[in-house]
């Protein structure tokens, strides 16, 4: 069994010579470091984009389609979310708990299938209708792991476990931004 | 001699890392990952979410800056919108330019085609494969036509790539690929110190050399576009705020920050920001050019949900309207 390895690029040298780097000298521990930079490469989730859009200031707005390219190896993810408020505004105030959903096709398409996750709330009392203004909060979807849900709730999202990236496509709504991190990797990598 | 591109990547067992020897094995399947890692490291240059009225009965088109690769790579684009009536004709079309102008921008069309719509109200997604961006572009375009009857809504362009196999050639990234001729001739070539640095620089190069989008916020192109800021004051005011995700980051990175933005009349300076909530902001002229500049965040978090919470501004002069058009930041491992 083999672990997925956490590589700070930050901490790397990205130009000197492997044999340069601070590495102990046997050649074995060299060849490690060699087998261990293309793997690591491929292996480490991409950047989750804060895609940041007019979600809420139409009712045909409100949902949004996108794809996420997804690293190899990668098994599930959460998402982050921003809801942002019209401070001065006194209607539409939105009930508690109030509710983004996600779909994808890796989670499944049936009703019961469909990820909830909870809105950031409004910052100031008064603040009424969504829209994209400058109050705003993010908050993390949820960590339960459930890839079998008997109804619509609160859990992780899921991904394809592969050898190569690949594109998901997902579906939230009433969001003002929106960004995917893969939260968890296959245990095995050479499950592959 | 042969440049093998595995289809996935290649995992060493681990009983092959004990006390590993310095034969072909496991050498070669780290080098090999170097051609996998050449086609198949394929982060999003470009993934926006636009925002537009709903609803459109008209053409729209959206400019969004890059930083493509040095190599002059093959992108695959994915365009999602929906149109409220079934079976509908849009035209697609991807541009690129090497100098940005505004409108008077002079684009060379990457592909253009009527792709009819699916269900009414319903997702259509348009996949145009393998087009090459050469190092040089500054700028995408993507446009798309009025449905013959209803409307549409635009909802996001997605850009990554997907490169052809690599050669033997000298790409200017840095990047190297690997033929196992070199270990596999007739005399058993030796297991040479380049080999082993081979699979660092290349590695290296091209984490280096394919940018990836860490924010985005792109809006329709056109005169009175929906997200502005007017008026007879002066107002300068935040956006929604948005997390990047910079897995198994620590410490700080260095986004390559770059603006779209025009004013109505008046003075530009400074009339947009990109900002860390809590920590270091980049300001930008709305000049109606490519604006550039660097921002500097520190991460939140750790292990994979490693981040940043990113939100931009903008604001306009006294009578003015500014119009904000891209707002796009690009991370680069290791910066």
């Amino acid at each position: 069994m083999r672990l997925p390895v956490a590589r700070n690029w930050k901490a790397q040298s990205m130009t000197a010579s492997i044999t340069e780097d601070a590495t102990p000298p046997a050649a074995a521990a060299l060849l490690l470091q060699s087998i261990a930079w293309p793997e690591d490469a491929a292996l480490t989730p991409y950047v989750g984009c804060a895609h940041v859009f007019d979600g809420l200031t139409s009712t045909y707005l409100q949902t949004r389609y996108l794809g996420v390219v997804v690293a190899p190896g990668a098994e599930h993810a959460r998402a982050a979310l921003g809801s942002s408020w019209y401070v001065w505004g006194v209607i539409g105030i939105p009930s508690a708990p109030y509710l983004h959903t996600i779909v994808t096709t890796a989670s499944g398409a049936a009703a019961a299938d469909v990820i909830k996750a909870d809105a950031a709330t409004p910052l100031q009392k008064g603040s009424g209708a969504a829209t994209f203004s400058s109050e705003s909060g993010v908050v993390l979807s949820s960590d339960e792991k459930d890839d079998a849900p008997a109804t619509s709730k609160r859990r992780r999202i899921e991904l394809q476990t592969l050898s190569a990236p690949y594109v998901e496509p997902m579906k939230v709504t009433e969001c003002s931004s929106f960004s995917v991190a893969v939260s968890h990797q296959v245990a095995d990598l050479e499950l592959l | 001699m042969a440049i093998v591109t595995p289809a996935g990547v290649g995992i060493v067992p681990q009983w092959q890392m004990l006390l590993p020897q310095m034969v072909a094995q496991p050498l070669q399947t780290a080098l090999r990952n170097l051609n996998y890692l050449h086609k198949y490291h394929q982060p999003a240059l470009v993934t926006a979410c636009v925002t537009s009225d709903p609803l459109l009965t008209r053409a729209s088109e959206y400019h969004v800056p890059i930083i493509p690769s040095a190599d002059g790579l093959r992108y695959t684009f994915e365009t999602r919108f929906v149109c409220s009536n079934a079976t509908q004709t849009v035209n697609v079309s991807l541009d690129y330019c090497t100098t940005y102008a505004g409108g008077a921008t002079v684009w060379t069309n990457l592909t253009a085609n009527n792709v009819i719509t699916g269900g009414a109200g319903t997702l259509t997604t348009r996949t145009d494969a393998n087009l090459t961006i050469p190092a040089t572009a500054v700028a995408l375009r993507w446009t798309l036509t009025a449905p013959g009857a209803g409307s549409r809504t635009d909802h996001h362009l997605l850009c990554y790539p997907t490169p052809s196999d690599a050669t033997a050639t000298a790409y200017a990234s840095g990047f190297r690929c690997f033929d196992d001729g070199l270990f596999l001739d007739a005399d058993d070539a030796p297991v040479h110190t380049e080999w082993l640095n081979r699979c660092k620089s290349s590695a290296s190069a091209v984490l280096r050399d394919r940018k990836q989008m860490a924010f985005s916020f792109v809006q329709e192109y056109r005169t009175d576009p929906r997200i502005i800021r007017s008026g007879a004051t002066a107002i300068y005011s935040a956006r929604p705020i948005g997390r990047a995700f910079f897995p198994n980051q620590a410490a700080t990175a260095t986004l390559d920050v770059r603006v779209i933005a025009g004013v109505s009349a008046g003075t530009t300076a400074g009339l947009v920001s990109l900002a860390q909530v809590g920590g270091a902001k980049t300001a930008f002229a709305a000049s109606g050019n490519i604006e550039s500049g660097t921002l500097v965040v520190q991460f939140d978090g750790k292990g994979l949900l490693t981040g940043a919470d990113l939100q931009f501004s903008f604001g306009n002069t006294a009578g003015n309207t500014t119009r904000p058009f891209a707002i796009v930041a690009f991370y680069t491992p290791g910066t």
